[in-house]
């Protein structure tokens, strides 16, 4: 196949086009390095097994166009201001079509131990920290982690100094606005040894028509650091957004993910965590709210390499309408990796006879002394509770919103930032008020 | 208050209640007894209007109304309340963010205001001393971990905050000790009054010993076959059930 019938072409020009001043910075070898991969990989099709239930064609067909530095001048600061948490009062960064404005960051209450830098600067001026890009997200066959490589000129790197902790979390904002924008923002997170920090990203869609983001997110988390990593995904439901998070642990670290998604018509998180040391522990939770046509597609990879490690994994879905969710959960153990304790459960509910979940746990374990469970449900309200609610007074549909609310609690039970928490919150009712059940 | 004429119900297509007719005015307490199968909790969920049974014939005057056309929530902003045989766990609902939605929803159904968490607090405080309810289980999940006798016990602590006007107590009495039997019994007739009236469903007579009824009625094969004063409940208890057939 050649480039045309894979609707790589399109892309290999913008890329002609699309670079000025970049194209002197040392990365733009690894940039065009990543184009030739992904013009060669193409999109991938429904008969790779890892996008067996997600099909990407729309992506593929349309035409973006790259985002450009211009393309986020048209946002103020009063449009930031609507997807500000209340009561937040860390430090907000961010991040419009993938690049960072610092202008409408509020930078006033970040540590002097953390770092936040736009990746731009750091490419310009060949930093070493340059050299981190692709160590963990590995593009060589991942279509959409070439893509982002190819095209990325901006995004946020946020370190975090050693021995530092009470840090007030972070909150990266990321906005995409314009038709048709294809954004490529990269995201590098160090957390540095003994460090501890929470950092709470979100997604939002201001005045964009069938925008595409493909976030690409290289997450380093040093001996005995602690990340607390929350999403809110909440875009148009006529963005796509594919998202490639790769996470290397070191020993006696924790890294918890908490991810919720909201919003978007075709969406695919990729989670990838590498754990490189003993005693490391990981928690994967997320909650996928899903209506209309929406696809939401989840894909969990937990890589455990050394002995005493645990991770946890929650995923819940409630899926609506003709609504399609998708998840994806391998687990490899290694031969080294004895006294492994991993534990994945994967729980939809399905409110329509249309909506569909496809869920595949994989475990694949090649150490004898671990302990390794997965579990998946799929199911409607419970019909006992429901009748006990409306027997006691409570009419149907508020008893159905109370019992899916329910369902979803334990998911945000587990985020620990009470301004995040309550955002979140608040958006379940609403949804759940305005169109859920 | 509720009047039952030849109430005829199935559940999966196989007929139960074959013809019953009862009368129960306010401030009466009866007693339907019966072996296991003759349609007891058939009765008391229809009553309540759980779906799956599906009625075929016969009616249920409910103060005027006509019972049947009413959905569940309804039927319970009106007054009926069903102590469940099997009180439903659901994880994740606390316990008083539960009784106190329903609570508000009886009372906006019925033109009241709403009364806010604190106030509500205060309001239930002294039906939980009524059945020794533990303040802990509260804010649990409705149910959830609960002991049978806990479980029974929220039931009737539930039914001592929304003052219901007809109780229909399903088996109340199945799975509980002799003093969780006692509380519960306790809890029935400190709210009794001569406004409301209460159905006790029960296999045994022990229950009885402690809710006094004043009728006492024998469901056997979806009819009634006997009604009487409660010295029928003893009589029972002493020859069984056999002897009606």
């Amino acid at each position: 196949m050649n480039s045309i019938e894979k609707n790589t072409e399109k892309y290999l020009d913008a890329f002609r086009t699309h670079f000025n001043g970049e194209a002197k910075q040392a990365f733009h070898a690894t940039r065009e390095k990543a184009v030739d991969t992904f013009s060669r990989l193409g999109f991938p099709s429904t008969k790779k097994e890892e996008w067996r239930f997600t099909n990407v064609a729309e992506i593929s067909r349309k035409q973006f166009s790259p985002a450009g530095r211009n393309s986020s001048e048209t946002v103020s600061v009063s449009d930031v201001e609507k997807f500000m948490f209340s009561d937040w009062d860390g430090p907000v960064l961010v991040v419009v079509n993938g690049y960072f404005k610092e202008k409408l960051s509020n930078l006033d209450s970040l540590s002097d131990k953390v770092k936040v830098e736009s990746l731009a600067k750091i490419l310009d001026n060949n930093d070493k920290a340059a050299n981190k890009l692709g160590q963990n997200a590995i593009w060589a066959d991942e279509a959409f982690t070439a893509l982002n490589t190819a095209f990325t000129k901006d995004g946020c790197v946020i370190t975090v100094d050693a021995n530092s902790e009470n840090s007030k979390p972070v909150h990266l904002m990321h906005i995409s606005t314009g038709d048709a924008i294809l954004s490529s923002p990269r995201t590098v997170v160090n957390i540095n040894k003994n460090a501890n920090i929470t950092i709470v990203e979100s997604f939002h869609s201001l005045n964009s028509k069938d925008s595409f983001t493909n976030i690409v997110s290289e997450i380093f988390v040093d001996e005995n650091a602690h990340l607390k990593h929350y999403k809110l995904q909440d875009v148009d439901t006529n963005s796509f957004l594919v998202g490639n998070c790769a996470i290397n642990q070191n020993q006696n670290s924790t890294y918890q993910s908490v991810a919720m998604d909201f919003g978007g018509k075709l969406v695919r998180n990729n989670i990838s965590l590498a754990l490189n040391g003993e005693n490391i522990s990981s928690i994967l939770n997320g909650l996928y709210i899903a209506q209309g046509e929406q696809h939401i597609d989840n894909h969990t990879f937990i890589d455990h390499a050394q002995p005493h490690c645990e991770s946890h994994e929650l995923y819940r879905g409630i899926l609506k309408d003709k609504a399609k969710g998708v998840f994806s959960g391998k687990i490899l153990v290694r031969q080294d990796a004895q006294k492994t304790d991993a534990k994945q459960s994967n729980n939809c509910l399905l409110l329509s006879e249309d909506a569909r979940i496809d869920t595949k746990p994989q475990l694949e374990i090649y150490a004898d002394d671990v302990k390794c469970t997965h579990g998946a449900t799929v199911g409607q309200l419970d019909e006992s509770a429901l009748f006990y609610l409306r027997a006691r007074g409570v009419p149907y549909k508020k008893a159905m919103s109370i019992l899916t609310y329910a369902f979803a609690e334990e998911v945000i039970d587990s985020i620990k930032t009470d301004a995040f928490k309550n955002k979140v919150e608040a958006l379940l009712l609403e949804r759940l008020e305005k169109s859920l059940v | 208050m509720l009047e039952i004429s030849n109430l005829k119900a199935a559940i999966d297509g196989k007929e139960i209640l074959k013809g019953i007719n009862l009368k129960v005015n306010p401030g009466e307490v009866h007693a339907i007894m019966g072996p296991n199968g003759s349609g007891k909790s058939t009765l008391a969920n229809v009553l309540a209007g759980r779906e799956e049974y599906e009625v075929l014939a016969g009616n249920i005057m409910y103060n005027g109304e006509n019972l049947l056309e009413l959905d569940p929530e309804e039927r319970a902003h009106k007054g009926i309340f069903l102590a469940f045989q099997y009180p439903v766990e659901i994880p994740g609902v606390s316990n008083v963010y539960f009784l106190r939605t329903a609570f508000n929803e009886i009372r906006k159904a019925n033109g009241l205001e709403e009364i806010d968490a604190a106030n509500f607090l205060k309001l239930i405080r002294s039906k939980m001393e009524l059945v020794e309810m533990d303040k802990t289980l509260m804010n649990r999940s409705v149910n959830e971990g609960f002991s049978g006798g806990e479980k029974k016990r929220n039931e009737i602590f539930q039914m001592a905050v929304l003052e219901p006007k007809l109780s229909i107590l399903d088996e109340t009495d199945s799975g509980l000790d002799i003093d969780a039997l006692r509380i519960v019994a306790n809890g029935v007739n400190a709210l009794r009054n001569s406004n409301n009236a209460t159905v006790v469903v029960t296999h045994y007579q022990r229950l009885l010993q402690y809710i006094v009824p004043d009728f006492v009625h024998v469901l056997y094969n979806g009819q009634i076959v006997k009604s009487g004063g409660k010295e029928l409940a003893l009589e029972l208890e002493e020859k069984g059930y056999d002897w009606l057939k």
